[in-house]
């Protein structure tokens, strides 16, 4: 059987075991709302950890990564940095989030902020930055999947086909079975991104050098460039080495589909274990990473797409049946970040919109429709993108990077109390600076003085966000109260036991 | 209401300043100056590599340790 049947039938296989399960998820479904979007609040450790792990790893860790090691060598490691400090972040702000979310019955991260800050412009504004910047990483997963099936199948299925028939499995089983039917099938996703990563490597840079230790020796003595920073192109100068810190730590936490999983734990303390925990999983899967790409720079160094090279190398040194294996890993890594993020536009456009402002006295079942039907429509959007070259898409893509950390400064107000409050105004003030602010370090002057553009504009948008609110009406003090109150409660009293007593929803 | 962005309790400051002192340790201008080198190699591996593998493995080990004393 030809090597391209084998590996393109292995990824038909695993798409057929996530859609049984999508179906086993809609089996499991009630009529309700919280059950639908949210699981019903009671997502426990193994589950979440698998489901945030296969969120934040999407196909540019799986395939990407390598692509950045190939180019740029050990600079890349540092993405390591960004992965523990979205443990520390989940530890400390994620607790907060699950805390607020169970008391208040919070549903979309937009409900928090224009309940605390007594806003309908600040629900319109969280709801429109969220589903505008991460409907572009919708764009990149379409893409990434196109590019996998059309390099498994050898190009005998075209990208388009791929793309399309990969968008429909995945928004196929979030319309049957909703965040459950996403959590069920990350658990898959994630062990099998895991492991056919790590196999994939091994078994690379055993066959190829017998074994990582000589690897590194060869790298040292062929390529001694990559084992320092900034590499061979001098990406990695101090500046972009922070900056992409601050973005893919903080970027990643504050989007929809990360923040909304905080929501969906069963208990803070699950928050918090997860917290501490999932930097083992997101750090150690850029060690393989870093074997793939080395070993690509010795043996292919003339890739003309660096993010090839994981594939490249599988199908010239391993059989047909590992590539398909994974292959597989590549597309569950994708889909895992691509459904994640169909899900969080799709309970913002039902909930925070459609709910809010056109219908809001339906019924459950309503609203579930609602949500099924706004996933064809964001189906047909991310189709539409994924196979269309415009121009300004390339230029929303560089900006959607940091988008949503404009909403850094308003997060942070909600969840930690403190003397100086945010106002509205001051929210509001800060997030049109910080999108200007955005596009200008980032297409007019890219990177200022090298420090990357993610820098500059929740600075700018924190400054300014601070400075207005000093002159412009706080939240009312009984809102305050509630609110913060809840905050200081759950820290500093009662913890999980005193949120669930006092649930008010 | 008392500040949350201030630890309450000694344990508190020492976890919040030991995490952050490592992250520092990862960033620039101190991952620069004292780990940006090949040598000396250490079991194998190139030492920027291992400087900062030692250094996420201390920080993931602070959250853990953290979460047992449920801070």
């Amino acid at each position: 059987m030809a090597p391209w049947v084998v590996a393109t039938s292995l990824i038909a296989s695993y798409l057929l075991l996530i859609i049984v399960l999508g179906v086993m998820a809609n089996r499991r479904l009630t009529v309700d709302v919280e059950d639908f979007f949210l699981y019903g609040r009671k997502a426990r450790f193994i589950v979440l950890y698998l489901t945030i792990v296969a969120t934040y790893h999407s196909a540019f860790a799986f395939l990407g990564s390598s692509g950045f090691f190939y180019t740029h060598g050990i600079g890349f490691w540092d993405a390591g940095a960004w992965t523990v400090l979205v443990g520390g972040i989940t530890y400390v702000l994620g607790s907060r989030i699950w805390a607020l979310g169970k008391r208040f019955g919070y549903i979309t991260p937009a409900e928090m902020l224009a309940d605390f800050y007594e806003s309908e412009a600040v629900r319109v504004v969280t709801a429109l930055v969220s589903v505008v910047f991460t409907i572009l990483y919708i764009q990149v997963q379409a893409q990434g999947l196109g590019y996998i099936i059309s390099v498994a199948s050898n190009d005998h299925i075209s990208y388009e086909l791929g793309t399309f028939v990969l968008l429909v499995a995945a928004a196929g089983y979030l319309m049957a079975g909703g965040l459950r039917a996403v959590y069920w099938t990350d658990v898959i996703q994630g062990v099998w991104m895991y492991l056919a990563i790590w196999i994939g490597a091994l078994v690379l840079v055993y066959k190829l050098f017998g074994g990582p230790i000589e690897l590194w020796k060869q790298v040292a003595i062929h390529r001694p460039d990559l084992l320092t920073a900034p590499g061979p192109e001098g990406f990695f100068t101090p500046g972009m080495w922070f900056g992409l810190l601050i973005v893919l730590s903080f970027g990643i936490v504050f989007q929809p589909h990360i923040m909304l999983r905080y929501y969906t734990a069963i208990s803070g303390n699950t928050i918090k274990w997860l917290g501490a925990t999932t930097p083992i999983f997101l750090m150690t899967l850029f060690i393989p990473a870093a074997l793939v790409g080395l070993s690509g720079a010795l043996v292919m160094p003339e890739l003309e797409i660096p993010d090839r090279v994981f594939p490249e190398l599988l199908f010239q040194y391993s059989p047909p049946w590992l590539t398909g294996i994974i292959l597989a890993g590549a597309t569950a890594a994708a889909m895992s970040t691509l459904d994640s993020i169909l899900h969080a536009n799709m309970m913002v456009l039902t909930l925070d919109i459609y709910q809010r402002y056109l219908k809001p006295d339906a019924t459950q079942a309503h609203y579930i429709l609602v949500g099924r039907l706004s996933v064809i429509v964001l189906l047909a959007i991310a189709y539409t993108l994924a196979v269309t070259k415009l121009d300004f898409l390339v230029l929303l893509v560089a900006l959607s990077g940091a988008g949503a950390l404009q909403l850094m400064p308003a997060v942070l107000g909600v969840c930690f109390p403190t003397r100086s409050l945010l106002t509205r105004s001051g929210i509001l003030a800060g997030i049109a600076t910080g999108l200007a602010t955005l596009y200008v370090t980032t297409v007019i002057v890219p990177h200022p003085f090298g420090l990357h553009a993610g820098v500059w504009s929740p600075l700018a948008n924190a400054l300014i966000a601070l400075s207005v609110s000093r002159f412009t009406q706080p939240p009312s003090a009984q809102t305050v109260q509630r609110i913060h109150g809840a905050i200081e409660d759950y820290v500093y009293g009662k913890g999980d036991e005193g949120i669930i007593t006092n649930r008010t929803t | 209401m008392r500040s949350h962005y201030k630890p309450r309790t000694v344990q508190g400051w020492i976890t919040a300043l030991t995490f952050l002192g490592l992250l520092a340790l990862t960033q620039p201008p101190l991952v620069f100056v004292l780990g940006n080198r090949i040598e000396p190699w250490i079991f194998g591996l190139p030492f920027l590599y291992v400087y900062l593998l030692v250094l996420y493995a201390a920080m993931i080990g602070v959250l853990i340790w953290a979460r047992k004393q449920d801070l």
